[in-house]
């Protein structure tokens, strides 16, 4: 794979001379002082960073039903926030047109809800890499922090070097406007694709009592990247009755705890996002319970996922399992 | 809302093993519940008389009619419900005869089963909403798939009444297999004579268009106005038809796959297909030795064709009876597993070749062993128990029918489904013997199935009778229960248009969402499922009805 030696002032010019266009903007993270969060860029890409090693939230549930008409943007994020990007454009939620996607190498990242000392933040993202800082459980388990997904990728060699490495014809027109020449890439880089993983096992006793936390305020809804619908089938008192409709059940059926449909809540939401799901952790982040979320919904999509050999986020052309039929899959789940 | 319930005792079919007079209590208490009677036969004309005077009276706005199945009389009951002003899909039919009276004798068990049938009937009716159905132009035309005897039976008889034929023959010629038999029992005549006969009948036809050495390439549309394009060496020809007869028939067993009988090594082994050909080529005279093989491609689990041929007996008796007829002396010795001469006649048949010295051996035949004086067959005489080996100068293999080679082709271009022997299945092996999935489309001849030429043709005809049925109007209704978009809540994901099988459902570009259309419909409801902000619902199967049809049902009494 070629890519090209990418130096601090390279990306600064790359990103000026992006952004003098007109209806050009970045979205990515800018530093302020010691807070680090997503920014949109228009005209200037002052005190941009490429990492941010706090989480907050998933940026591509800023992209949902993003259809650019005639802009041009410029994605610079972590690999699971493109990963999600590319989810959400299969189900054209985002029209492809106009974007490019840069994933950048992630050294995982610490809970915005952690309150941790920022007085040292270090000046250079390189250092990042060094530090021993208290990752999120999300993160530890990562399945992807390369940046090897999107348009375009910026990844650290054995030596910290930047490099930035092309994987669609978008990204290569990008690279192109880069001084230097294409050059193969080191193979050994900072971050391998060898993972560590909590392997996931099926509890239905911990699921119920983590689940009985629940409030139903549906944030973990609506920070997931990747659930897109523009109004969800809980908004209405379909599942969750109120009032007249709750009393009129509980005459009908029997007792039933409060908040009502919680467990029901979960498992649709998990069935509609487990083909997809990318496993950021953006559910648990904005969990006030802190019910852990990213143990169930990253364990169980990413078993889902490996049943029909299917990554979410992993490539633009690769079709969702669920809006694909093959008369002879799941030979081994008919038994 | 003003519900009125009508249960009927259909004699004592229902007032034996159902407690009525309790049926009527436990409803009477309900709220919105305006009137519950009961009568003997709710379908005799006293009893719609009840319902109509009733639905006027009380003013309903529900009528729930517990009595047989929906599959009876509904039509009757909707025109009554329709006379009375009120919307026929405002009625609700509840079974509680098949599905209850008839189940068990115990009379407190099917009250109780009866009561929550009922009221299955009266939470989900709430949610009702009148409903229309919808009047589409039909075009008065029809494709016909495979110029073999069935399709041409069909095109036949379409045209003559009046519609516009299309007919595809991928080969040359029509015809089909049977143009090349020589000899077609019971008639003896030649196939060629029969196909060119009807042939010549098709060509005085103005309104037939025969295309021969064509394929269909693609396909869409719905009822009325399917659209079809037709490749051929002249290029494409896209034609708009009502509906389709697809008749693409079969493929004869290739007999080589079974390397033991020796098929395509040694010449004295032929099919009875080849034997038709050139019957009067072959090696043999008088005083020669043949020996004839049944079920070859039929009824053998090991190659995945497990079925009968239903046509190869009659083939291998009439084999024998040629060669007999031709050299009175010769030895023919027949080997079967059960000799099934089906059609009619065709037991006489297998009687007389008997008395003109044919012989039939219940045997097992595990090989064929080529030897420079003849072929030694191995076997088992299954009736002795005991093993042989005989010697002949000639083996006929009686071949059976392999699915149609293009069957995957065409089945996914029209959405037919394969059955598990991979020819195509039918809706209802029964009561839809000739309808697809799709409406408009039928199949016709061996393409679902083995079938002798008799069969064949009725087949051919009985398609083209239901397909000219659809037709003859000009217009149809389609049924009111399908898909609908709501246009707040779609997110224009797309993953219903994937699912869907009629591809009824469009994108939108401009709204980015997704819009369904209504002719193509077949109300399958698989968008439904799919969709994960439930934007799309069956009109008249919506969630809302379902889910409390489901608690009525499980529900305590």
């Amino acid at each position: 794979m070629k890519g090209k030696k990418l130096k601090n002032s390279h990306l600064d010019s790359l990103f000026d001379g992006f952004l003098k266009e007109e209806g050009s903007i970045i979205l990515g993270f800018k530093r302020d002082g010691n807070a680090i969060g997503h920014h949109i860029f228009k005209g200037s890409a002052k005190d941009y960073s490429l990492i941010n090693p706090f989480f907050s939230a998933n940026g591509a549930i800023y992209f949902r039903r993003l259809f650019s008409k005639g802009a041009k943007l410029l994605f610079i994020l972590r690999p699971c926030e493109i990963r999600a990007y590319v989810e959400l454009t299969k189900l054209t939620q985002i029209e492809r047109e106009g974007i490019v996607a840069i994933s950048v190498d992630c050294p995982g990242t610490e809970s915005e809800k952690e309150k941790t000392d920022r007085a040292s933040l270090p000046e250079d993202i390189r250092d990042y890499f060094k530090g021993d800082n208290k990752k999120r459980w999300a993160c530890i388990n990562c399945r992807e922090k390369r940046g090897v997904v999107g348009d375009a990728g910026i990844r650290l060699d054995r030596d910290y070097n930047m490099w930035i490495i092309p994987y669609t014809e978008k990204g290569e027109r990008l690279i192109e406007t880069l001084e230097g020449e294409l050059t193969d890439i080191p193979i050994d880089m900072a971050i391998s694709p060898d993972r560590q993983t909590d392997s996931f096992k099926t509890d239905m006793d911990a699921l119920r009592s983590d689940l009985k936390r629940c409030v139903l305020c549906m944030n973990c809804r609506d920070m997931c990247p990747v659930c897109y619908c523009v109004d969800c089938v809980f908004n209405g008192d379909e599942y969750l009755p109120r009032g007249d409709a709750l009393l009129n059940k509980v005459l009908r059926t029997g007792s039933t705890d409060m908040p009502q449909g919680k467990e029901l809540f979960h498992l649709i939401r998990m069935y509609h996002v487990s083909q997809t799901c990318v496993g950021c952790g953006a559910c648990e982040e904005a969990c006030p319970q802190d019910i852990p979320l990213t143990k169930y919904f990253k364990g169980i999509s990413e078993r889902l996922q490996g049943i029909f050999s299917y990554m979410s986020g992993r490539g633009f052309d690769e079709a969702i399992p669920y809006t694909t039929f093959i008369e002879d899959e799941l030979k081994d789940a008919e038994d | 809302m003003r519900i009125g319930i009508f249960i009927c005792h259909c004699g004592h079919n229902i007032k034996s093993t159902v407690d009525i007079e309790g049926l009527k209590g436990y409803f009477k208490g309900l709220n919105n519940i305006a009137c519950v009677e009961d009568y003997p036969f709710m379908c005799s004309e006293p009893g719609q008389a009840l319902i109509k005077s009733s639905i006027e009276r009380f003013g309903l706005g529900r009528v729930i009619i517990a009595a047989c199945t929906k599959a009876l009389h509904q039509d009757m009951f909707k025109n009554l419900v329709r006379d009375a002003g009120l919307n026929p899909f405002l009625l609700r039919r509840v079974s509680i005869r098949e599905h209850c009276s008839w189940t068990g004798e115990d009379i407190e068990k099917n009250t109780s089963k009866a009561i929550r049938l009922i009221r299955a009937g009266i939470y989900s009716s709430a949610h009702y909403e009148p409903l229309e159905e919808k009047q589409v132009e039909v075009n008065k035309s029809a494709l016909i798939l495979g110029g073999g005897i069935s399709g041409m039976s069909a095109a036949a008889f379409l045209a003559r009444a009046g519609i516009e034929v299309y007919l595809v023959e991928k080969e040359k010629e029509l015809g089909g297999h049977v143009r090349h038999l020589e000899d077609v029992w019971p008639v003896r005549e030649r196939g060629k004579d029969i196909i060119e006969r009807m042939t010549e009948e098709l060509k005085t036809l103005n309104n037939v268009h025969i295309f021969t050495s064509s394929r269909l390439v693609s396909f869409g549309g719905s009822f009325g106005n399917y659209e079809a394009v037709i490749e051929n060496s002249g290029g494409e020809i896209k034609v708009i038809v009502g509906g389709v007869i697809v008749a693409i028939g079969f493929t004869a067993f290739d007999p080589s796959i079974k390397p033991e009988l020796q098929y395509g090594i040694d010449k004295r082994v032929i099919t009875t297909l080849e034997f038709e050909e050139k019957m009067h080529e072959l090696p043999i005279k008088e005083g020669s030795r043949v020996a004839i093989l049944h079920c070859i491609g039929s009824r053998d689990e090991i190659i995945g064709r497990p079925y009968c041929s239903r046509i190869c007996c009659i083939n291998a008796i009439k084999t024998g009876e040629a060669i007999k007829n031709r050299f009175k002396d010769s030895y023919v010795e027949s080997f079967y597993m059960d000799v099934r001469s089906h059609p009619r006649g065709g037991e006489e048949f297998y009687e007389d070749t008997q008395e003109k010295g044919l012989l039939f051996t219940r045997a097992n035949i595990s090989e064929i062993i080529p030897e420079q004086g003849g072929l030694v067959l191995r076997g088992e005489d299954t009736l002795l128990g005991m093993p042989f080996e005989r010697e002949f100068d000639l083996v006929v293999l009686s071949i059976g029918m392999s699915p149609p080679k293009d069957n995957q082709e065409i089945a996914g271009l029209l959405k037919i489904t394969l059955d598990k022997d991979r020819f195509f299945l039918e809706a209802h092996p029964k009561l839809r013997p000739y309808d697809t999935a799709l409406k408009g489309i039928f199949i016709a001849g061996t393409c679902s199935g083995p079938k002798d030429m008799e069969e064949s043709i009725n087949h051919g005809r009985a398609s083209a009778v239901k397909l000219y049925g659809l037709l003859n109007l000009g217009y149809a209704f389609i049924e009111p229960f399908v898909a609908y978009v709501d246009p707040k809540r779609c997110s224009g994901c797309r993953m219903c248009e994937q699912a869907c099988v009629a591809k009824a459902i469009k994108f939108d570009e401009g709204l980015h969402i997704v819009r369904v259309e209504e002719a193509a419909c077949m109300g399958c409801g698989l968008c439904n499922a799919t969709c994960p902000s439930s934007a799309i619902a069956l009109k008249g199967y919506k969630d809302t009805i379902i889910d409390d049809e489901i608690s009525a049902l499980t529900e305590a009494v």
